[in-house]
């Protein structure tokens, strides 16, 4: 697989980051340069080898249904670039 | 409307709608599916926050057990196999309602798969014989977004409640043909989510939420069309309403030999119509992967087995009951089945009568009106079980006449501490049963109406009812009719 120039825009589109044209070649270069280095990995034989899914040691690390350790609204809205009294605010989105 | 319908009904010969739908259902859980803040509906905006549901670094996620259990309860019930090993993953999306920039949900593992609910849908005598099973594709957990609220100033203000708040996702097979069907599913949804106990099914609160993929083709055909996907539709009407509106768009958009595009779409309740909202993303964009953070899930044998063994009744087991040990009609027992606080009402007031009939019919009429006037939920009914048996009671012993019965049951909800006896009392709607009190009217009146008692000595027997009206007059409406007539009737036979 290759990275190609779309592609790259249409990544950082996605994790909304600006590339600008100057700073493709090396992105590019760089993108394909990992996915190359992973590609080594088809060179080996995983007939039989169960899809690893998890790198968790842990299984069932659940909790029981109890409420508990709520902020408390000025504290959850402190650290908001903007806010009101009551609800956390973001330029107006309209879909 | 006749116009409108005689093209729809021709263009239908020729096109067919697939229809798939996902339904979200909020689970009852006291807490959230990833952190502990309370799940509550209506709350003071951002009170039921918490750092992890407010995505602060560092904060992890940790798995609240009983949305696992409430999952496969549902799963169970609509025969999917459960999936024993799951892995959560990311869903990567940037909108200000998800705090951590991706919604926790499930992609390769979803937790149940496969499995049906079946429908009942009209024949052509417009009688609901036919058998359907929608198929389910999947059913898996995920966590809600916050709500954005747009419609003040310039900001968009967030509410974060909601957030973390615990989801399944329903999703069936593209299997669904009709708005009829569509709605049938619904029902059954919302009546299964009840009867388990997971979700309150209430559409207009958004506890129950429901998107429709829908697509044509030539009637017949195979292939799959276009999908479009409609969005917000708040009713089971409006679910089916939309099916019906997008239908014919899309029948008349490819009749003048336009393309559908593969779009999100809107449902305007007061048009009646769709709209654009946006052009679909494809699949690939939400990036998944397996969430690093939360470890996998494994159902064991023993879990499952104890899950399954916590189930309640399900509708299907019920109406079978109702039918058989109560011994009602099946139309009695598909109105009560329709919702489990009923059904359980039902069964607390036969431990206390053997009327059952009496009490199916208490319940669908009096009791149901009552319900939707004063739009309660049936487990906060003011009139206890035993209230209401008793009043059975009262008119199985001919103490009270059903009319005044009707009217002790409307004192009952205004006094719930009240006993139908004492109501009965006090009020005067005790039937009178004084033998002696009513032979001495039967005799005044069969006095009075000599050629007709003459009559109905000759063989006019209908004339029996006359005479049991005029006794009723004199009693001013106390009489035990019943009573009356065996009175009149031994008179008459001396």
């Amino acid at each position: 697989m290759k990275v190609d120039k779309e592609t790259l825009q249409k990544i950082a589109h996605l994790a909304r980051l600006e590339v600008r044209p100057e700073e493709e070649a090396e992105l590019l270069n760089s993108l394909n340069g990992v996915l190359n280095w992973m590609e080594q990995l088809n060179e080996v034989d995983t007939t039989g080898v169960e899809p690893l899914m998890h790198i968790s040691p842990d299984l069932n690390v659940l909790r029981d249904d109890a409420v508990a350790n709520h902020l408390p609204r000025a504290q959850a809205l402190a650290n908001a670039p903007q806010h009101d009294e009551t609800f956390f605010q973001v330029p107006k989105v309209m879909e | 409307m006749v116009a409108a319908v005689a093209p729809g009904s021709e263009v239908s010969t020729e096109y067919e709608a697939v229809i798939g739908l996902e339904v979200h259902c909020q689970l009852l859980t006291e807490s959230k599916i990833f952190a502990a803040d309370a799940n509550i509906f209506g709350s003071e905006p951002n009170t039921n926050v918490s750092v992890i549901t407010l995505a602060h670094p560092g904060t992890l996620p940790k798995l609240n057990r009983k949305a696992v259990e409430y999952a496969i309860r549902m799963g169970l019930a609509c025969g999917c196999d459960i999936t024993r090993f799951n892995v959560f993953a990311r869903k990567n999306y940037f909108y200000p309602d998800l705090p951590k920039g991706y919604q926790l949900s499930q992609d390769k593992t979803p937790i149940c798969v496969g499995g049906r609910i079946r429908v009942k849908l009209k024949d052509e005598n417009g009688k609901p014989t036919l058998e359907r099973d929608v198929q389910i594709h999947h059913i898996h957990l995920e966590e809600d977004a916050g709500k954005s609220i747009h419609d003040e100033g310039t900001s968009t203000n967030l509410d974060y409640n909601r957030a973390g708040t615990p989801l399944i996702e329903m999703v069936t097979e593209p299997c669904i043909q009709s708005a009829e069907e569509a709605g049938q599913y619904l029902t059954e949804v919302r009546k299964l989510v009840r009867y388990l106990g997971i979700c309150d099914g209430n559409m207009e609160e958004g506890s129950l939420r429901c998107d429709v993929n829908l697509s044509i083709r030539p009637k017949g055909a195979t292939h799959l069309g276009t999908k479009v996907e409609v969005k917000n539709l708040n009713s089971i009407r409006n679910v089916q309403r939309a099916v019906e509106a997008e239908f014919k768009r899309q029948v008349e958009t490819t009749q003048a030999g336009e393309p559908i595009r593969q779009q999100t779409r809107t449902f305007d309740a007061n048009t009646g119509l769709t709209h654009a909202m946006r052009e679909k993303e494809t699949m690939n964009d939400y990036r998944y992967f397996p969430d690093p953070d939360l470890a996998p899930l494994v159902v064991s044998d023993e879990w499952l087995s104890a899950i399954e063994s916590s189930m309640p009744a399900l509708p299907a087991a019920v109406f079978q009951k109702l039918t058989t040990h109560y011994g009602l009609p099946e139309y009695d027992a598909t109105q009560l089945s329709d919702a489990r606080e009923l059904v359980e009402y039902f069964e607390a007031v036969c431990a206390e009568t053997p009327n059952y009939k009496a009490v199916s019919n208490w319940l669908m009429g009096p009791v149901r009106a009552q319900l939707t006037d004063r739009a309660l939920r049936e487990r906060q009914f003011p009139v206890s079980a035993g209230q209401l048996a008793s009043l059975i009671t009262l008119i199985d012993t001919g103490t009270v006449s059903q009319t005044a019965a009707q009217t002790i049951f409307g004192l009952l909800i205004e006094n719930p501490e009240a006993t139908p006896t004492d109501l009965a009392k006090a009020h005067g709607l005790e039937q009178n049963r004084n033998t002696d009190a009513l032979q001495t009217l039967v005799s005044e009146v069969l006095a009075a109406w000599p050629d007709k008692v003459a009559q109905y000595q000759k063989g006019k027997k209908n004339l029996l009812g006359l005479f049991v009206g005029e006794v009723m007059k004199k009693s001013k409406g106390s009489a035990d009719p019943k009573l009356v007539n065996q009175l009149i009737v031994n008179e008459l036979s001396k």
